[in-house]
């Protein structure tokens, strides 16, 4: 009986551990293998008691038109987004599909889904570090700001948020 | 050791008395309250010195109800309700601490701190609740800290690696994980977690997502968190608290859907299903506080739904603005499985109901009240709906009284007192009736409810002293 018990609770916990490892695990190829992309956000500074002060943020790539075709696909549909880097360090979009695209040379995949008229990529939050979140708060109050999001992309087109740019200064806390 | 164990052994085998009744592990009765068992222990040596009870049938009492735990019992209830505060205090100090970022950590350091104070946390409250010299509050108190950890963390991982996602996935995940933990501890506390995470995984979701279905698999998984669980480890609170979660993640679905066969049909007979289960459960071993909560809460629930009903522009308003497409395909589907399910439970019930001659009149109004509202709901007239409503609420209020004078229960009698005298004010103040005719009604209305209110309570009384001479 104890050590039935016991069995059960170690499997109760190991979900746990398992949940929680799974979470950065699906960027894991990103953390190590990225490339980093710059692309252009509009933040805006929300805060929650759970997880602080967070900057959420819109892609400019992210943007979803009826010339696309993508605005009756069902919500939750994986899209594609096919990028190509800049002059000025800004990756910019070349095409956005529902069907796996084939990538030039120099091109990234960005993987996304269908949520709402746009495309979301799992990288829409950004947290702060509390003693930097009033200044970067400030800059992206400023609507003149150069707000970039660095992103490191794996070859499947899984993203992870690395950092912001803000003005040519580069926050990237606790990586 | 004899059967009394300590000090009770002690105190009859002086007077000459050493017979075992019962086993001595055997609980105690569920239905003793520990007020009970602590009147019982001060009244029985008063009996045994009156000679109204022999020494032998006062060792029995003592033993049968556990009269020497007692003081332990208390004890450790106080040192459980300190320890889970304390607990809670912790939980909610981590996440604040750990939501100002830690900015000066590397992202792995951050993990493995996190992941092992939580396990470090799931560790000790496995000793201290099972180990030998083992402290049952301050496990349980570990646990919850635990899953309290395992929610945070959840938050944290996402912060750390800035990962963005919605709130019904983040509260169905730590759901997940605090069901698990619950099944595995049997620990009210984190099944009572497991609830909220997922009732909240439930709310932060469209209501008006339009995936009737896909909900009322939802409503079915807050069903399954909590009712087993409570079940096996006979928890009133857990099983009070799913059923509330169930009702209320319901209602969100019909009204998020704009769905009338949900609301009018859907909803009653969940009442219903309640009612029955708790019908069932009392005519069961044990379960006495369970049985209660789910028949309160079933005719609660129906009683809020008619008295909602009882608003004709409301129904009007309501049977002109469904959305019928839904209502005939998806809502209407969903309406018939609940129907079904608690007909079925119904059925099971009715013998018991029928046994039971002070339950009979309430089971029997709850089985025409539902029926009624549903085939009104179905002919589509916002009037009968309203006729239905009102003179049902008329009904049910008399009844409830009239079960709690059979019953001797006060939550029966003041809860249609309640009923009835709401209604009253109700219409009264909805219809132009003129202020003296308002004033009458409410005179007469309060003195009614303080003259039988009295009688009842001198019922309660006489009845009450009655049983105890």
């Amino acid at each position: 009986m104890l050590r039935n018990r016991a069995v059960w609770y170690a499997l109760a916990v190991a979900l746990q551990v398992v949940v929680l490892l799974a979470m950065p695990w699906q960027k894991y190829d990103a953390l190590i293998d990225g490339a980093e992309v710059q692309l252009r956000v509009q933040p805006y500074d929300p805060m929650t008691f759970l997880s602080g002060r967070y900057a959420s943020l819109q892609y400019e790539v992210a943007g979803l038109s009826d010339d696309l075709g993508l605005l009756n696909l069902a919500e939750g549909e994986p899209l594609y987004c096919v990028l190509r880097p800049e002059a000025d360090g800004l990756w910019a979009r070349v095409s956005m599909s529902s069907q796996f695209p084939t990538l030039e040379p120099g091109q990234r995949l960005l993987l996304g889904y269908k949520e709402r008229g746009r495309a979301i990529f799992g990288i829409e939050s950004f947290f702060l570090p509390e003693e930097d979140a009033m200044g970067i708060e400030e800059k992206l109050r400023n609507r003149g700001s150069d707000c970039r999001a660095l992103v490191l992309v794996d070859d499947a087109g899984r993203a992870l948020l690395s950092g912001l740019m803000i003005d040519g200064v580069r926050y990237e806390p606790g990586q | 050791m004899g059967v009394l164990g300590t000090a009770g052994q002690a105190r009859y085998a002086r007077r000459g008395v050493n017979h075992p009744v019962t086993h001595p592990d055997a609980p105690p009765p569920p239905h003793a309250t520990v007020a009970f068992r602590r009147g019982l222990a001060a009244h029985l040596p008063l009996w045994v010195a009156e000679g109204t009870l022999t020494e032998s049938a006062a060792e029995a009492f003592h033993a049968r109800y556990q009269l020497d735990a007692l003081g332990a019992e208390t004890r450790g209830r106080f040192w459980a309700a300190l320890y889970i505060f304390g607990a809670a205090l912790i939980g909610l100090g981590v996440i604040a601490l750990v939501a100002s970022s830690w900015p000066f950590l590397p992202a792995a350091v951050k993990v493995g701190v996190l992941l092992g104070a939580m396990l470090l946390v799931y560790a000790l409250g496995y000793r201290w609740r099972h180990a030998p010299g083992n402290r049952p509050g301050l496990g349980l108190a570990m646990e919850l800290l635990g899953v309290l950890f395992f929610g945070a963390n959840i938050g944290l991982f996402g912060q750390i690696f800035h990962l963005s996602g919605s709130y019904t996935a983040g509260f169905g995940t730590w759901a997940l994980g605090a069901t698990a933990m619950a099944y595995a501890t049997g620990c009210a506390p984190v099944a009572v977690v497991a609830l909220i995470a997922a009732f909240n995984a439930f709310a932060w979701e469209d209501w008006g997502a339009g995936n009737v279905v896909w909900r009322m698999v939802q409503v079915l998984g807050l069903a399954l968190v909590g009712v087993p669980f409570a079940f096996w480890h006979r928890s009133v609170p857990v099983f009070a608290l799913t059923l509330l979660g169930v009702a209320v993640a319901y209602l969100i679905t019909a009204v998020g859907n704009e769905s009338v066969a949900l609301l009018f049909c859907g909803m009653p007979a969940l009442g219903l299903l309640f009612f029955a289960s708790g019908v069932l459960l009392l005519a069961g071993p044990g379960r006495t506080g369970m049985a209660r909560a789910g028949m309160i809460l079933g005719v609660a629930g129906v009683a809020v739904l008619l008295y909602v009903a009882s608003f004709l522009g409301f129904v009007e308003g309501v049977l002109s603005e469904a959305s019928y497409k839904d209502d005939q395909q998806t809502g209407g589907l969903a309406a018939a499985v609940t129907v079904a399910l608690a007909l079925l439970v119904a059925l099971a019930a009715a013998k018991p109901a029928l046994r039971d001659a002070s339950i009979r009149p309430l089971a029997a109004t709850m089985a025409v009240l539902v029926p009624l509202l549903m085939l009104c709901t179905l002919s589509g007239s916002s009037l009968g709906i309203m006729l239905a409503s009102n003179g049902g609420l008329v009904v049910l209020g008399g009844v409830l009284i009239w079960t709690g004078v059979a019953r001797e229960a006060r939550s029966g009698y003041w809860g249609g007192v309640l009923l009835l005298a709401l209604l009253l004010l109700t219409r009264f103040m909805e219809y132009d009736t003129g202020l003296l005719m308002k004033g009458l009604a409410f005179i007469a209305a309060g003195l009614a409810v303080l003259y039988t209110g009295a009688k009842f309570e001198g019922y309660l009384d006489r009845r009450r002293t009655s049983h105890a001479s």
